[in-house]
């Protein structure tokens, strides 16, 4: 669903935001809210500030209710069904890339927070979908809170398996494809690649006791346990039919 | 540039290529010349030298250790690549054609260097096997080079190599680095020497950071160039967060690849090979140690019982006993008329009954035999399977897996393991390897031995014997991984896959080895019988068994007698042992001693040939500091063994 294209873009901004407002809100049993005080739950709520300007807001807000994103019964709004729909789009996506931001890149908990609250608005439907594959659909945020499911976890078996594992993770037998090569000791990984193992390869788990052993193209080879956990290798997903 | 232009100013040819697709065939093919040939990396540790010739014109060949890079970790690899960057040489690439993107990596780095070379895809057969089609004239014209296709062991494809190897040339194939690293080389080719024949090889191995390298160059340019080299590695290392050595590799793996897709056709069912199964229940953490159990079983049989029980019955009462000594001291009774010559042959210290019987009674037919079962383990391509079923063993020793290599060819030749550590990544696990070679792992000869010596005793004596080494073994090796500096480096060998054995192989391998122990060990007996003659008729002896008398009577428990069997076990541990097997043939050592006897002499001084080789491979100070420190663990357990053995009162 599209927001109209009446509305400006530096609004469109303050609609998600709000949206993820009421979402966070309706979480935590707080629905409805009252639209006269928004300004100080949005400081509340929300792990970050949003544009403390009142005036904006309640136009912002009307302009929501007029395209039944919001239900407004006296002082009280809430989230309409449509409203909650599009909420849900925007609260994964802040979620998602919080998690990615977090799990991934080890980024603080201060830029996390400004950075997700960017991105989220610029994630078209696409790259979401591919972050929640890269990150193998995870249920919750960093703070705890849940990330709202979509098609793709639902469609996919393997909810609970990552699909970038450290090649020591992967079911006996199974062939991935490398995806990087984690690791301070240099030399051993440069020794790995004139065997053939690195980056793009496809590597199969022969056995993992009582040593790890691996199998690239022709070449099977042993190798010590840390290196089954600096190998990562990205699993072909594999989903329901 | 001092490259002779053509074929015929150049006169020797390398055989190179990944370790373990059959150099050493190819080599042996080429040259006549034996070779020692496995079915594992790390067979050849040292360049062997031969000549051939090759359509009408002779080449001086060089057969050398395996190398996946001239970017080199190991001892061995080393020596290669030194060969492969110094020597204005013609090359040849063997290479393992169902491998081929390992092969073409290698090729792509000689290109590099600016060698001179023919590809062998080499092991066709086991390509084909898997269904895989390679399209050799596609490859001669992406490279540039001339390439055959051979089955070595066959013998299939070797006259079209011949007729290549005139042909040799340098390959048109090159790699496309990243922009960083093309700027960084050809800034580094104007600081290096013109003159100098492998400069891209020698620029991409610095830029990657490879510590011989900067060694090896280092001396041999002004500190200016020095400087200038540094200073290009580090601008532009600053202008990429991964490191170069990765970019390099990671290039070169591409270009290979891109070679690969342009050249091979596998079909989509990749066909297994039929020992590729067992091959897996081989190092299965399940199955793999019932498979280990047996195949000690079946060497148990083969060597203790059948060589060491039977065949040494067999020659020694027989043959010996029956026939060849009482003829021989029917002879020299009759052609010499003085006594104490007569001593020096048939005596109780005689060439002829001390000497000739150990070494072809007692030891040959059980060295033959192990050689053979070995022989065999080594083609099947057994043994690294070993090193992972013993990887975590061996981290309590302060060393990884691959160890297990050098360890288990103690078994066969503690001398030969010695020069095997070579394979091994540091200094530090080539130490401790070299010490716990010379400490307690009994070589064929002496094991074989202690089999039979241990054989007609209870069970419990062999549990002790074993236990006893093992503990010595696992303590002093975990000394020395604490005690030397550095962490065991990261394990990292490969498994090549089961192969059928040829007969022929084994056993000319076997007959070689069996000519090399006759060689080497036979002049030892003779010279350690001569010694113990001499120190017999001169009264030394007895001096000495005096002398001896607190360490061997007192300490350890035994017979005066035995002090001969410790003093010719400086020459040779299997020669001592032999020693003690008579004692024990005469009666002379009762359930405790037999054991005690053992457990010393098994942990005695490394023998002469071993000892050297360590001075060889770890330098004077190390080898003596170990032989000295073996020496006091020897007697300092066998000591204490039997004061345990005889408070316990154990009957054996």
């Amino acid at each position: 669903m599209r927001l109209p294209a009446t509305m400006m873009t530096s609004t469109r901004e303050q609609i998600e935001e709000l949206l993820e407002l009421c979402w966070t809100a309706a979480e935590d049993g707080l629905e409805p809210l009252d639209r006269a005080r928004l300004p100080t739950q949005l400081r509340c709520f929300l792990p970050h500030p949003i544009e403390p300007d009142h005036a904006v807001q309640q136009d912002t807000i009307e302009a929501m209710v007029q395209h039944g994103l919001l239900l407004a019964e006296g002082p009280h709004i809430r989230l309409s069904e449509a409203g909650r729909l599009k909420a849900q789009e925007v609260v994964r996506r802040h979620r998602l890339t919080e998690v990615l931001l977090h799990v991934l890149l080890d980024v603080s908990d201060a830029s996390l927070e400004s950075t997700a609250c960017q991105v989220e608005h610029i994630l078209n439907a696409e790259v979401t979908e591919a972050v929640c594959l890269f990150l193998s659909h995870p249920p919750s945020c960093p703070h705890g809170r849940a990330i709202p499911r979509s098609r793709c976890c639902q469609a996919s078996r393997a909810t609970v398996e990552p699909l970038v594992v450290p090649v020591a993770r992967l079911p006996l037998g199974e062939t991935a494809q490398i995806v990087f090569i984690h690791t301070v000791r240099h030399a051993y990984l440069q020794r790995l690649s004139a065997f053939g193992l690195a980056p793009g390869r496809p590597i199969r788990l022969c056995q993992t006791h009582p040593a790890l052993v691996v199998r690239v193209g022709e070449t099977e080879l042993a190798l010590d346990d840390q290196a089954g956990q600096e190998i990562f290798v990205r699993r072909t997903p594999r989903l329901a039919s | 540039m001092t490259i002779p232009a053509t074929v015929e100013d150049a006169a020797t040819l390398i055989v190179t290529g990944n370790p373990n697709v059959g150099k050493s065939v190819i080599f042996q093919l080429l040259t006549g010349c034996y070779a020692t040939v496995s079915n594992y990396p790390g067979t050849t540790v040292t360049v062997s030298r031969s000549s051939a010739s090759v359509e009408g014109r002779t080449f001086r060949v060089c057969d050398t250790p395996g190398l996946n890079s001239l970017q080199v970790s190991s001892e061995d690899e080393l020596v290669a690549r030194n060969l492969l960057l110094d020597d204005h040489a013609i090359v040849l690439q063997v290479a393992d054609a169902k491998n081929l993107l390992r092969a073409l990596t290698l090729t792509l780095e000689l290109a590099e260097a600016g060698c001179r070379m023919v590809l062998d895809l080499n092991m066709a057969d086991e390509a084909r096997e898997r269904r895989m089609a390679i399209d050799l004239e596609g490859l001669r014209g992406l490279l540039g080079i001339p390439v055959a296709a051979t089955i070595a062991t066959q013998r299939w494809g070797l006259e079209r190599l011949r007729r290549a190897l005139p042909d040799a040339c340098r390959p048109r194939a090159s790699v496309r680095y990243p922009s960083v690293i093309k700027d960084a080389v050809s800034r580094m080719l104007r600081v290096l020497p013109e003159a100098w024949p492998a400069r891209k090889a020698f620029a991409l191995l610095w830029l990657a950071g490879d510590r011989n390298i900067l060694e090896q160059l280092k001396p041999r340019l002004d500190p200016a160039s020095v400087e200038a080299l540094e200073a290009i590695t580090a601008q532009a290392q600053e202008q990429v967060s991964s490191r170069l050595g990765r970019l390099i590799a990671h290039a070169r793996l591409r270009e290979a690849q891109r070679l690969v897709n342009r050249v091979v056709t596998a079909e989509e069912s990749a066909h297994l090979p039929r020992l590729k199964p067992l091959g897996d229940l081989a190092m299965h953490p399940l199955w793999g140690l019932p498979i280990l159990a047996g195949v000690l079983a079946l060497m148990y049989v083969l060597v203790g019982d059948l060589a060491a029980q039977h065949g040494v019955d067999f020659l020694e009462e027989r043959v010996f006993g029956h026939y060849l000594i009482p003829a021989a001291q029917w002879m020299v009774h009759g052609l010499v008329p003085w006594p104490w010559l007569q001593a020096l042959f048939v005596g109780e210290y005689g060439l002829l009954t001390m000497a000739l019987p150990y070494a072809f009674a007692i030891i040959l037919p059980i060295v033959g035999m192990f050689f053979l079962c070995f022989g065999f383990l080594e083609d099947v391509g057994y043994l690294p399977r070993l090193s992972v079923m013993a990887n975590r063993f061996c981290r309590l020793l302060g060393l990884n897996g691959k160890a297990v290599l050098p360890l288990v060819l103690g078994f066969g030749c503690d001398t030969m393991a010695t020069m095997t550590s070579r394979i091994l990544d540091s200094e530090r696990e080539r130490v401790i390897v070299t010490l716990l070679l010379a400490l307690g792992i009994p070589c064929s000869a002496q094991l074989g031995v202690i089999m039979a010596m241990l054989a007609g005793r209870p069970l419990l004596a062999l549990g002790i014997w074993l236990g006893v080494l093992f503990a010595v073994i696992l303590v002093v090796g975990q000394a020395a991984s604490r005690l030397l500096p550095g962490d065991a480096s990261p394990f990292l060998y490969e498994i090549p896959p089961l192969r059928m054995p040829k007969a022929s192989n084994i056993l000319i391998k076997t007959a070689g080895r069996v000519e090399w122990y006759v060689k080497e060990a036979v002049p030892l007996f003779f010279l350690g019988t001569l010694a113990l003659f001499l120190l017999h008729a001169s009264g030394l002896l007895a001096v000495l068994e005096r002398l001896g008398r607190p360490l061997i009577v007192s300490w350890l428990g035994l017979p005066a007698q035995a002090t001969g069997a410790f003093l010719v076990g400086f020459l040779r541990r299997d020669f001592g042992a032999a020693g003690l097997f008579m004692l024990q043939r005469n009666g002379m050592l009762d359930g405790v001693q037999i054991v005690v006897s053992l457990v010393t002499i098994t942990l005695f001084v490394p023998c002469i040939a071993q000892y050297f080789m360590m001075v060889k491979e770890r330098g004077w100070k190390l080898a003596n500091l170990m032989a000295g420190f073996v020496f006091g663990v020897a007697f300092l357990v066998g000591g204490l063994l039997f004061r345990v053995l005889s408070a316990l009162k154990v009957a054996l």
